[in-house]
This record gives structure tokens, sequence and C-alpha cells, in this order.
């Protein structure tokens, strides 16, 4: 079997679905992996119609038992995966002491436990291989834990400390561990957060970047992986604004959050 | 080399795999734009084409020695008559003409059990004569009429065999079979509706086995049914509760009411786009005369169908491993 695969989570929508038609593209069998099997299938025909290959593995990611699924019946066809996506995720903007216990729940579910039991399940196999990649969706939300993505900025946050330990641990492996520290993107994320319950809009949207550049990102990093990687790259200074303006940015208060635009 | 025509599909996937595991050279043909994930990871060679294009058939089948034709399509819903006849039926006459062309060494060629006149009293057997008039519906009357191109063929030179499956079931049916798709119904419905009725079941991979045999020991020209067990479909559905460990809620309807609901199923599909599970052909089919006969497949090629409770509990953990938690 000449072809590389991967399996991308949250494949339905976003930065999720067009890595998928991406990497498809560049001739990857992709394993979409998301819980809407309807748009799935949809994403699945335009692949093939394109010459593209791909599987549909519909699965609610927040539960653990779909998530051991999602790997058996993956690891049952292709015996291992090249490349994994750690992309399913998604954001809310709001105070968080109106935030629903439920969705901050959710979130961590989501946004940090699938990915470190994703990791776990896949991790082994690719040691034992001693080849693969697994690419973590993070955010610039991770290293500024700004008023309003309190749990956000915190399962990001996770995700650097995350990957940064496990490209450690893997140093020599020949497994790579990278995160793709993000800017805003435009998808339907805002729309989702907006819409769940208590949610603001996101001010970030207005400078939101197209998808096509974070798939140019992966491509990038596919190629030349490493540890970690702005998109678009000139948010590496962003690292530097807690460190210098920290002390600004708290005495702005929940300013910010305001102005209530719905 | 070997090509298998439809290798995508349920039947086609397991018998691909059969013939990887005994160390055969295996060449998919695989339509453009179709769904490979079922043959996927397999050490096979995959090439695009469509049995109503003689060309691609033409390719397809350079350097190969044996053909397994299973291509075909399955519709238990009348609007697809047209499709169903170009394919069954044309598809099937480019096959034989392409395999001819090629030298190919042995044919075999997957029929249906409903390729056989369904006007049969008493066991259905070998006997039995290809209806390619069948009332039942489109699919019987293209699967009978391929049969018959395939005798002819056979008779002018082909080193052809049939072999006839009946009600399909098994792990890896990644295309949801109708009875696959019936069975992900009891698994995740809160509710089912049931009519009594009997059919004969068969494993996939027993399907498989049994193609390879005819395609090793069959006769030339001759006709194998490739039968597993007779079942009621409430025996089914306990055979699956038994897997399951829980109770499937379902109520079971009366016939007439079935029939006069399946009235109104192409409708249905019509505006839903679901696939119905109620309609004239599935419940005609499930009355009719389902006590079949493999003797002739035993004696002559060795083939021995598993007993149902082990191909319905594989069944079913592919499936829950596949679809996720039974909801309930």
């Amino acid at each position: 079997m000449p072809e590389k695969n991967a399996l991308i989570s949250g494949a339905s929508a976003g930065i999720g679905a067009a890595m998928s038609h991406f990497l498809a593209q560049k001739g990857f069998h992709v394993f979409l992996v998301a819980r809407r099997e309807e748009r799935l299938r949809k994403i699945q025909t335009d692949i093939l119609a394109k010459g593209g290959t791909c599987s549909v593995f519909p699965a609610d990611l927040n539960r653990e038992s779909e998530r051991e699924r999602v790997f058996n019946a993956v690891t049952g066809l292709a015996g291992d995966i090249d490349v994994l996506v750690n992309n399913a995720g998604f954001g809310w903007y709001g105070f968080y002491h109106q935030m629903p216990w439920q969705l901050a729940r959710e979130m961590v579910s989501i946004n940090i436990t699938a990915v470190m039991h994703l990791t776990s399940l896949f991790l082994p196999g690719m040691l034992e291989r001693g080849s693969g990649h697994i690419i973590n969706i993070g955010s610039i939300a991770g290293g500024l834990p700004n008023q309003g993505i309190a749990v956000y900025a915190g399962s990001k946050a996770f995700l650097d400390a995350f990957t940064t330990a496990l490209y450690r641990e893997c140093h020599g492996s020949g497994v790579k561990v990278s995160v793709m520290r993000l800017g805003p993107v435009r998808t339907e994320f805002f729309d989702q957060a907006r819409t769940k319950e208590n949610g603001y809009s996101v001010p970030a949207e207005r400078f939101a970047i197209s998808t096509e550049r974070v798939n140019r990102a992966l491509w990038r990093l596919l190629r030349h992986p490493r540890r970690v990687m702005y998109v678009p790259g000139w948010l590496a200074l962003s690292k530097y604004l807690e460190i210098l303006f920290g002390a600004v940015i708290d005495q702005l208060g929940p300013l910010l959050l305001k102005r209530k635009a719905k | 080399m070997i090509l298998v025509t439809g290798a995508a599909g349920h039947i086609g996937n397991v018998l691909v795999r059969e013939l990887v595991d005994k160390g055969k050279k295996v060449r998919a043909l695989i339509l453009p734009g179709e769904d490979t994930t079922s043959i996927y990871g397999l050490d096979i060679e995959i090439i695009v084409g469509d049995v109503l294009d003689p060309d691609s058939l033409d390719r397809a089948m350079r350097g190969v020695e044996i053909v397994y034709h299973l291509a075909g399509v399955i519709s238990i819903l009348p609007d697809k008559n047209d499709l169903m006849w170009q394919v069954n039926v044309e598809g099937t006459r480019n096959v034989l003409a392409a395999a001819k062309r090629a030298g190919v060494k042995r044919l075999v060629h997957t029929a249906s059990i409903h390729a056989l006149s369904r006007n049969w009293i008493g066991m259905i057997n070998e006997d039995v004569p290809f209806d390619p008039n069948a009332t039942a519906g489109g699919y019987d009357r293209t699967k009978a009429a391929a049969s018959l191109l395939v005798l002819e063929a056979a008779k002018k030179g082909l080193d052809a065999v049939i072999v006839c499956p009946t009600g399909v079931i098994g792990p890896h049916d990644y295309g949801g079979s109708e009875m696959g798709e019936l069975i992900k119904d009891w698994l995740k419905k809160k509710l089912n509706f049931l009519v009594r009725g009997a059919y004969d079941f068969v494993d996939v991979r027993d399907v498989a086995n049994g193609m390879i045999l005819a395609c090793e020991r069959g006769r030339r020209g001759e006709v194998y049914i490739l039968s597993g067990w007779q079942i009621k479909v409430l025996e089914l559905k306990q055979l699956v509760q038994n897997v399951i460990g829980k109770r499937i809620a379902a109520i079971t309807l009366p016939m007439w009411v079935a029939k006069f609901g399946a009235k109104f199923m192409p409708l249905f599909y019509k505006i839903t786009r679901r696939r119905p599970r109620f309609t004239d052909y599935s419940l005609n089919t499930l009355q009719s005369n389902s006590k079949v006969s493999s003797a002739k497949a035993q004696n002559e090629l060795g083939y021995q169908p598993r007993d149902l409770k082990s191909t319905v509990s594989d069944t079913v953990n592919w499936l829950i491993r596949h679809i996720g938690k039974v909801h309930r």
C-alpha cells in the first residue's frame, strides 16, 4: 500500500472538512470522523468525485466507547494510520460565571479528553512502526488566556503543553507531534460559539483567515515537521503579548466583554 | 491474476479478502467515484472501470485467468428498473464478451436465488428454471436474463459457472445491504415494525467460499445454489436479541396492513430519500417459497454453510463496532 492515510476528527465542517478535501487531493486516504453522518457522506461524495479516496466513520467523540470504536474500526481496516489530526473542538465566548456547566464539561471532553484518548490509542502503533505524525489543532488563545475564553483558552493551553511534552518523549522515535496554533479562521466555528447558550460573538472573527491558508500551512508542516506552527506565521509574535502586556490587559478587566454584540 | 467485478460490495469485499488470504493475486474493478472503504488496506490491485464501458473491461482483464463477476445493482423499489437492466444484463453481456476476448480460463457469475422462477412447489434446487419474465420484480428479471446469457456463453465455449446465493448476511457490510440495514434498525430504533414470514439466509463468508469452490471444482455451464438456513423473521430477531442481551421492541404487523402500507413506499422514498423496508417486493419475498437446497453444491463442491447463530453473532458484533452503541 503505497498511499498514506490520515484520520481527521471533526471532519464534517470548518477546518476539518477543508483539510479532508485537501489531503485527499494530495493522495491521502482520509478517514473522516465526526458526529454528523449526512455531512460526512456529502464530503465523501465530493472527494470521491474528484478522484480521491476516503472512508466515513460517524462517531460522537464525546463518548469514550465511541472513540474506542473508531480506533478499532479504523485499525481493523488500515492497520495503522500515518497522520492523526486532532481537529474536533469548539469555542464559546462569554463570562465564565454564565457558562452552562454542561457546555464547559463538553468542551473539556471534546477539546481535551478526546485528543488525549485518540492519541493514547494511536500513538503506540506509531511508535512501534517508527513513523507517524500527530497534529493537534491549537490556538493562539492557548497563550493568551483572555476575557471570555476561560475554558477554551485553558483547553488550548493544555494542547500546547501536551504537544510539547509528547514531542520531547517521541524525540528520535520517528514519530512527530505538532500543534498548529491558529489565529481566527473563517468557518462556522464562530456561528457555533455565538448560538450556544449565553454565548457572545467572538471579536476576533473580523481578522479571520481562509481555510486555504491553513491547508497550505498543514502541507508545510507535514513536509517539515516541527513542534509548533503559527498560522499565519506572524502570530508567532502573540506569545510575547502576554509577557509584555499581561499586566495592562489585567487592568482592562471585563471591558472587552461589556459590549454585548450578539 | 484474478479479476473481481463489484469488488467493493458486500460479497465482493469478503470474496477479495478470502482470495487474498489464500495468497492469490487479485485485481478489483471499482466504479469511478465508488466508496472503496470495504477493500481499503488490502494487498490488491485496484482498477477503475465500469461494466458498461467495454474498453475499461478489456483493460481490466489484461493477463487475467479467472473472473468473478459480481457487479450488479440491487433495488427493492420499482423505479430503478432501467438502471438494473443496464448494469445487470448489459453489464454481464459486456463482461462475457470481454472475457472471451481476453481468453479468460474461468468465469464465475453471481446470479441470485431470485433469478430462479418463484412458481415452484416444493424444495428449490438447480432444476428450477431461470425466469426472465418474473413478475415479482425487476431484480429477478435482470438476474435471470443475465444468467441465461452466461449459460449461452458457456455453451459457445466460455468456461463459466453460475452461483445463486440466497439472502446474504454477514460482517464487512460497509455499503449497507438490505439485511444489514434491517438488523441495524433493530439495534438502533426504539420501535420496529415486523411482519411474519421466513426466508433462507446465508453467511456472506460461506458465499465467498462457495464461489471459490465453484471456480475450482464446478462443472462448466452448471448452476450451484449457495443457500444457508431457512429462518423466520421473528426467530432472526430472537437470535439478534440473544447476542445483544436486550429485547428489541417491535410490533408485528398483519400482512395485509404491511401490504397496504407498501403501496405508498415508492412515494415515501421519493419524498424522504430514505430506503424503505416494506415494499411489495420485499414482502412477497418473505412470503414466497424459501425451502432451498444446496445439496448439489455440498455434494459436488464440498460447500458447507455454517449455522446462523454464529453468522448473526458475527454480523451484530461487526455492526455494533461500526455504528456504535445500541441506542436504547
